[in-house]
């Protein structure tokens, strides 16, 4: 008898314990909070969307013809919620009482939707006993609810874009047109491979949920440059006019290197080589160490020397003493600086002898590509 | 109380005058957004005014008139990828400063017309049947010499070699058109709101 009393007592213990949940531990609670559930759903809805702007539904298809030449009994504009329906009415044309155009009407279509806060306008009409009743009907663009990122993708860096915030105005345009800045920001920074894209998905009439992905691939810079041809002007000249922008160590930036291909070219005419080309550059990656080789092919050509020289125009005193501001040209290697420098002689020499600044000196150059000259004619002429 | 009887007269003047007076139509889309490629938008006018000649096709054909509507809305969707493909041509043409003269519109007129073996007026002519005015066939004309243009200056954009001569060279930018347009659909912002059946 002292047993079942034990036994019972037992009972209501584990009763009783069970009941305050000590008995049976509480299984473990989820690894992710429970509240962020919805979140994580709408989440995966947004970035599962299919590309391209959230689609607003289809038009419903009338093919009976417009009701052109009706007239019009009255025009009621719906659906403007924040914007004056008085905006509205200033961008019509059609007016009760005028006759139904259908090239007009889409005219006034057209400019309601350039006015800009709308993504939809539809013109209904409705046959009445007065004539017809035209409906112009509004869907204002919706606002942006919430901006996801997509997983894996991290937050862009201030700089790196302008940044899609809840509350600015859907605009599918806008939004891809800040992707592409996005994207092509992160290419200059190196990330080669970076791609980014926004999915769009409804969540009313009025709002929109949009997710950003990103994916900003590896990081790639520069390792070294060659180039291939480079003879008469060595590769580490050529290396030496590449600025700032487009070092070892740093992202490539295809822009600024346009300028300094010129400088190389201009490094070209100053030793002779007056038919050379610098080519465009091409990127080889090496994987190893996620660096660049920039290769920028050079086709040099044969070294010009001066041949011919002499000093043509309206000159002002005589010809020997422009003749003595040449120095020695004849049989040189051609340089562009030096050139420069005899044009700038023979221009204050002829405006001392002028006594007037009306003229200049005008260079022109023939090339004789068999003997690897070239003549050049200095041609003082009125401005 | 017998209840009251209506003569069959009365319920046939009744109908009479349903029928005659004229029922108040549910209202209808007559104009709006078809689609939308990079913020401009294309108008159900503007589909239904390139269509003209597809759908005077379908009227005056031998299909059954209870079929035509669906006709029309099918030749509507088609047509709306070929404007959509203009919208999308078009903006190419004026990022590369592609622009046609009258001349040159007149001329491929005329190149048309000879080797249809007619002249420029008949070729007009035989559009007007079709319901096309003459400044229709005109801006079509226009069109498609601008595309073949824009075709020509972007092959020229992506490829090292220069479009072949002849026939081949059609046959190429035929392919052409086709990879770069797919192309343009995807990077452009195409947003369609008219369904592939077109209801």
């Amino acid at each position: 008898m002292r047993g079942t009393k034990v036994v019972r007592l037992g009972s209501l213990i584990a009763v009783a314990l069970i009941s305050v949940g000590c008995l049976h531990p509480q299984a473990p609670a989820p690894s992710h909070a429970r509240a962020s559930d919805p979140e994580d759903a709408e989440r995966a809805r947004t970035c599962q969307a299919p590309p391209g702007p959230a689609p607003r539904g289809n038009l419903p298809l009338n093919t009976a013809a417009p009701p052109d030449g009706e007239t019009i009994a009255s025009i009621s504009i719906e659906g403007a919620r924040t914007v004056p329906k008085a905006l509205v009415g200033s961008a019509l044309t059609m007016t009760p009482g005028s006759r139904f155009d259908s090239e007009r009407a889409d005219a006034d279509v057209v400019r309601i939707l350039g006015l800009g806060p709308f993504e939809d306008v539809r013109l209904l009409a409705e046959r009445k006993p007065e004539g017809l009743a035209l409906h112009v009907q509004l869907a204002e663009r919706p606002l942006i609810r919430k901006v996801f990122l997509a997983k894996g993708t991290s937050q862009p860096e201030q700089g790196e874009w302008t940044p899609v915030l809840p509350g600015d105005l859907y605009d599918p345009l806008a939004l891809e047109r800040v992707v592409r800045v996005l994207e092509r920001n992160l290419v200059a920074e190196g990330h080669l491979d970076a791609k980014a894209g926004v999915r769009s998905l409804r969540v009313g009439d009025a709002q929109v949920d949009v997710c950003l992905r990103i994916d900003r691939g590896e990081q790639w810079k520069i390792e070294r440059f060659v180039f291939p041809g480079a003879s008469v002007v060595r590769a580490e000249e050529l290396s030496a006019r590449i600025g700032t922008a487009n070092q070892p160590g740093k992202p490539y930036r295809a822009e600024p290197l346009k300028i300094d291909l010129l400088r190389m070219s201009a490094l070209h005419y100053e030793r002779g080589l007056l038919q050379s080309k610098v080519g465009a550059p091409s990127l080889r990656r090496l994987p190893a160490s996620h660096g660049l080789e920039i290769s920028i092919p050079v086709e040099e050509g044969k070294v010009f020397r001066i041949g011919k020289v002499r000093v043509t125009g309206e000159l002002a005193g005589p010809r020997a003493s422009y003749e003595r501001e040449l120095g020695n040209l004849a049989g040189k290697v051609f340089v562009r600086s030096q050139i420069q420098q005899v044009i700038e002689r023979l221009r204050m020499h002829h405006r001392k002898l002028a006594r007037s600044s009306e003229s200049d000196v005008v260079p022109s150059t023939a090339l004789h590509e068999d003997r690897s000259t070239v003549d050049i004619d200095f041609r003082v002429e009125k401005r | 109380m017998r209840p009251p009887v209506h003569s069959l007269g009365s319920v046939c003047v009744a109908i009479a005058l349903a029928i005659a007076t004229p029922a108040l139509a549910e209202p209808v889309v007559v104009d709006g957004v078809v689609a939308v490629v990079d913020g401009k938008p294309i108008t159900l006018t503007a589909l239904r005014k390139r269509a003209a000649p597809y759908i005077l096709q379908i009227e005056r054909s031998t299909m059954a008139k209870w079929s035509q509507p669906d006709a029309i809305r099918t030749a509507l969707s088609e047509l709306l990828d070929r404007l959509i493909d203009e919208v999308l041509v078009e903006d190419a043409a004026r990022r590369a400063g592609i622009k046609l003269s009258d001349k040159e519109i007149d001329d491929a007129i005329d190149r048309v017309a000879k080797e249809q073996k007619t002249t420029r007026e008949g070729l007009m002519a035989e559009a007007l049947v079709y319901g096309m005015t003459a400044r229709e066939v005109r801006a079509e004309y226009s069109r498609q010499l601008l595309e073949w243009r824009v075709l020509y200056w972007t092959w020229g954009q992506s490829h090292d070699r220069p479009v072949p001569e002849g026939q081949a060279g059609t046959d190429t930018l035929v392919a052409w058109k086709k990879q770069w347009l797919e192309a343009r659909r995807k990077a452009a912002c195409v947003e369609r709101r008219l369904s592939a059946s077109g209801r």
